[in-house]
C-alpha cells in the first residue's frame, strides 16, 4: 500500500511537470496561431478580431506567470481552449468525440492483441517445437517485423480497394443516421472497424507471443515447475496458475504502456483508415496550426501514458506479492 | 464422521511384520542424449527401500544421484531418457504408468522434496494454497477442509500456523524448506525422495530439520531416499547408504557399518575427506583426480583411473559386480572378490 501511495505523489509530480511543459513549448515558438489564421484569411479579417480571437485562444499579452496560472485555472474547470479547425467547438468537445472512436479501435484491438499474443505465447512454450511454435510464431513475427503502414496500406488495397470486402475510410456509412440504438449504424460500425483493427491486432501479436514464449520457457525451467508437476497437478493448472502467471510479470508493463499509447490514437492506422479518432484529428491540428487541439491532444496523449503506467504499477503489485 | 474428521492417515499394508520392500529399482539405466554425445547417467543401478527406511543416497556432484531421484518420480524432462530397467512401487511398475495413472499416483505416495526450497515454492502463490493445490488435486475435498488441513500441516512442520497466507518470500530459508516438506506430507505418502534437502540451509538450522525429518518419519511411518553429498550428514539420518560413483552403485551398506568398516576404495577415501569434528586432528586425504566424462567411461572398473589399489591389467579390463561382502554389505571391488584376491 505505501508503495501505491508513493506512486501516486510520483505521477502527480510527473503529470506537473508534463503540463507546465505543454504550456511553455509552443509558446516558445515563434508566431501564434491567430497570426496563422489571419493569414489564412487574406485581410477579410479585421486586427479587431484578431485580437478578440487572441484572447480566445488565451493568447493574451498578459506577464508569462500569469498567463500559467490562468491555464492551470482553465485545465482544472476543464477548460481546454477553442480549437481552430473545428471552430467553434472548444477542444474538450473535439477530444472526446475522438477518444470515443480511439477507444473503441485501437483499444479493443491492443487488448484483443495482448491477449491472443499471450495466450499463443504460452501454448507454443508449453507445446514447444509444435504447430504454434514452429508456424504461426515465425508468421506473426516476420508480419510484425514490417513497417505498420506497409501493412496497413497493403492490406486496405487488396481487401477494401481491390476486393472491396471492406469499406475504404471512415468510421461508419456517411449516409446513415448517427443512432446507436439502429442495427443498421451499428453493422456499419463495425464494418468499418473490422479492417483498421484486424490490421493493429496482426501486426502486434507477434511482439506479445514471442515475449510470452520467451519468459514462459525460461520459467518451465524452474524447479517449482517440476514441483508441480510431481504433486501430480493437471497440465492445465500446472501451465496457468504455476508458469504461465509467473511468466507474465514482465509483460504486464509493456501492456499497460502500449494501452496508454493506444489512447494517444494508432496515429499511421488512423490516417490510413481515414478514422475520425485522436491520431486522426492530432494530424489536423498539425495540419492547420490549430495549437489548443494539439496541446489539448498532447497534454492528454501524456496524462494517458501516466495513467497507463500508473495502471501497470497497480496490477503489477497485485499479481506479485514481491512487490508490495 | 463428518469431513472435517475425516482421518488423513493411511492403512500401510507393509508394515505388519513382512519384509517385503516398498520401492525396488533394478538395472535403472539412465541416458542423456545430446546431439553432441549420449551420457549415461545412470548405469544399472539396484536397490531397494523398505517401509520406515531411510535410504542415503551419497556421491560426487554429477554421479547420478539426482538424475534417479527423479526418475523414480518419472519427471525427467528431456534430454534425459530412462532407457532401462524397473521401477516397482508396492508392486507397480511405475516405468510402464502412463501419464493420467502417474498424475493419480504422484504425491499421494510418493513426494519430493527439492534442493533448493526457494525455487521448489511457487513465488505469487501463498504458501497454504500450495498445500490446499496439491491436496485438491488427488481429494474431492472443500477447500475449507483442505485449509484445515493445511493448517494442521504447518503446525506439524513447526511453522506458525498464522502464517499461511504468508508468500515464500516473506518466510526464511528454513521456513521455506519445513513448508515444502509440509507440502511434501500433505497426502501421506509411503515415500519421500529428499534431494539434498539441507544444502542451502546453514548448519544449525539443517540439524533442526533433520531432527525434525526423522521426528516426522516415526510419527508418520514413511520410507526417505535422503540424497547428499554430505556423508557425515548421512550417517546421522539414514538406516542404509548407497555410495554412487560415476552413475553405479559401488557400496552398499547399514550406515553404521558403512562409517566403521567402509570397504570399496572410493568409499574409504571419501570418508577420508570429510574432517571430524570430535575425532583426532588428521590430514584431509581427499581423491586425486576428477569424476570421468561419463559420455566416455572408463573401461573397466570407473575408479580404477583414481584408485590406489587397483590390481594391474584387470581393474582397467574387467567390470566388478556388486557383491555382497559382508551380512547387508556390498560393493563392487575386485580386491573384494574372492575368487581374484582371496
Amino acid at each position: 500500500m505505501r508503495f501505491l501511495v508513493r506512486r501516486t505523489g510520483f505521477y502527480m509530480v510527473a503529470a506537473l511537470i508534463a503540463i507546465t511543459l505543454n504550456f511553455f513549448i509552443p509558446r516558445m515558438m515563434s508566431g501564434d496561431p491567430v497570426t496563422a489564421m489571419f493569414a489564412r484569411f487574406q485581410g477579410r479579417l479585421e486586427p479587431r478580431t484578431m485580437d478578440a480571437l487572441r484572447e480566445t485562444f488565451g493568447f493574451v499579452d498578459a506577464p508569462i506567470h500569469e498567463q500559467y496560472f490562468t491555464y492551470l485555472q482553465n485545465l482544472l474547470q476543464g477548460n481546454f481552449g477553442t480549437s481552430i479547425t473545428a471552430f467553434p467547438a472548444p477542444v474538450t468537445e473535439v477530444i472526446g468525440n475522438a477518444l470515443v472512436w480511439t477507444l473503441r479501435l485501437a483499444g479493443t484491438a491492443t487488448i484483443v492483441s495482448f491477449v491472443g499474443g499471450t495466450l499463443l505465447g504460452i501454448f507454443a512454450a508449453w507445446k514447444r517445437g509444435r504447430f504454434s511454435d514452429s508456424v504461426i510464431l515465425p508468421f506473426l513475427s516476420f508480419i510484425g517485423a514490417f513497417p505498420y503502414f506497409f501493412v496497413a496500406m497493403l492490406l486496405l488495397y487488396i481487401l477494401a480497394f481491390g476486393l472491396k470486402w471492406f469499406p475504404l475510410s471512415h468510421a461508419y456509412d456517411l449516409s446513415i443516421r448517427v443512432d446507436w440504438g439502429s442495427p443498421e449504424f451499428v453493422m456499419s460500425v463495425l464494418q468499418h472497424a473490422a479492417l483498421p483493427a484486424f490490421t493493429i491486432v496482426i501486426t502486434g501479436m507477434g511482439g506479445w507471443m514471442l515475449g510470452m514464449r520467451n519468459n514462459m520457457i525460461g520459467v518451465l525451467g524452474e524447479d517449482y515447475i517440476v514441483m508441480a508437476q510431481a504433486k501430480g497437478l493437471s497440465d492445465r493448472r500446472v501451465m496457468l496458475t504455476y508458469a504461465a502467471r509467473n511468466a507474465i510479470l514482465p509483460s504486464v508493463t509493456g501492456f499497460a504502456m502500449s494501452l496508454g499509447f493506444a489512447i494517444g490514437g494508432a496515429l499511421l492506422t488512423e490516417i490510413v483508415f481515414s478514422y475520425p479518432g485522436i491520431g486522426f484529428w492530432l494530424l489536423s491540428a498539425v495540419n492547420g496550426r490549430d495549437y489548443p487541439l494539439m496541446q489539448g491532444i498532447f497534454l492528454m496523449i501524456t496524462l494517458a501514458v501516466l495513467l497507463a503506467n500508473f495502471m501497470a504499477d497497480v496490477i503489477y503489485v497485485m499479481l506479485d506479492p514481491r512487490a508490495r | 464422521m463428518t469431513t472435517t474428521q475425516r482421518s488423513w492417515a493411511k492403512t500401510r499394508t507393509t508394515e505388519s511384520g513382512t519384509t517385503e520392500p516398498l520401492l525396488m529399482v533394478r538395472d535403472l539405466e539412465v541416458e542423456y542424449r545430446t546431439k553432441r554425445a549420449i551420457v549415461r547417467a545412470v548405469d544399472h543401478v539396484s536397490f531397494d527401500v523398505f517401509p520406515n527406511e531411510v535410504l542415503g543416497l551419497a556421491g560426487e556432484s554429477g554421479c547420478g544421484k539426482s538424475t534417479i531421484a527423479h526418475a523414480v518420480t518419472r519427471i525427467l524432462k528431456p534430454p534425459a531418457y530412462i532407457t532401462g530397467g524397473k521401477v516397482m512401487f508396492n508392486g507397480i511398475d511405475l516405468l510402464a504408468m502412463d501419464e493420467d495413472n502417474l498424475r493419480g499416483f504422484r504425491w499421494e505416495h510418493l513426494a519430493i522434496v527439492f534442493q533448493s526450497a526457494m525455487n521448489a515454492l511457487n513465488p505469487v502463490m501463498t504458501i497454504g494454497n500450495q498445500i490446499i493445490d496439491a491436496i485438491q488435486a488427488h481429494m474431492p475435498v472443500s477447500k475449507r477442509d483442505a485449509r484445515t488441513r493445511a493448517l494442521e500441516l504447518l503446525n506439524t512442520v513447526g511453522i506458525d500456523p498464522r502464517r499461511i497466507d504468508s508468500y515464500p518470500h516473506q518466510l526464511s530459508g528454513g521456513m521455506r524448506q519445513r513448508a515444502v516438506i509440509a507440502i511434501a506430507l500433505a497426502l501421506n505418502p509411503e515415500l519421500i525422495i529428499m534431494d539434498e534437502p539441507t544444502t542451502a540451509l546453514d548448519v544449525v538450522v539443517q540439524k533442526q530439520i533433520l531432527y525434525e525429518v526423522q521426528q516426522l518419519k516415526d510419527q508418520f511411518g514413511f520410507s526417505i531416499i535422503f540424497i547428499t553429498h554430505d556423508l557425515s550428514l548421512l550417517v546421522e539420518i539414514s538406516d542404509r547408504i548407497a555410495i554412487m560413483y560415476a552413475g553405479e552403485i559401488v557400496e552398499v551398506a547399514p550406515s553404521q557399518e558403512l562409517f566403521r568398516n567402509p570397504k570399496h576404495p572410493y568409499t574409504q577415501r571419501l570418508m577420508n575427506s570429510f574432517p571430524s569434528i570430535s575425532g583426532p586432528k588428521q590430514v584431509l586425504a581427499g581423491i586425486p583426480g576428477s569424476p570421468p566424462d561419463l559420455s566416455e567411461p572408463p573401461t573397466g572398473c570407473r575408479f580404477h583411473p583414481r584408485c590406489h589399489v587397483k590390481i594391474a591389467g584387470l581393474c582397467e579390463e574387467v567390470h566388478p559386480a556388486l557383491l555382497e561382502v559382508a551380512p547387508n554389505h556390498s560393493a563392487a571391488c575386485h580386491l573384494l572378490d574372492p575368487e581374484v584376491a582371496p
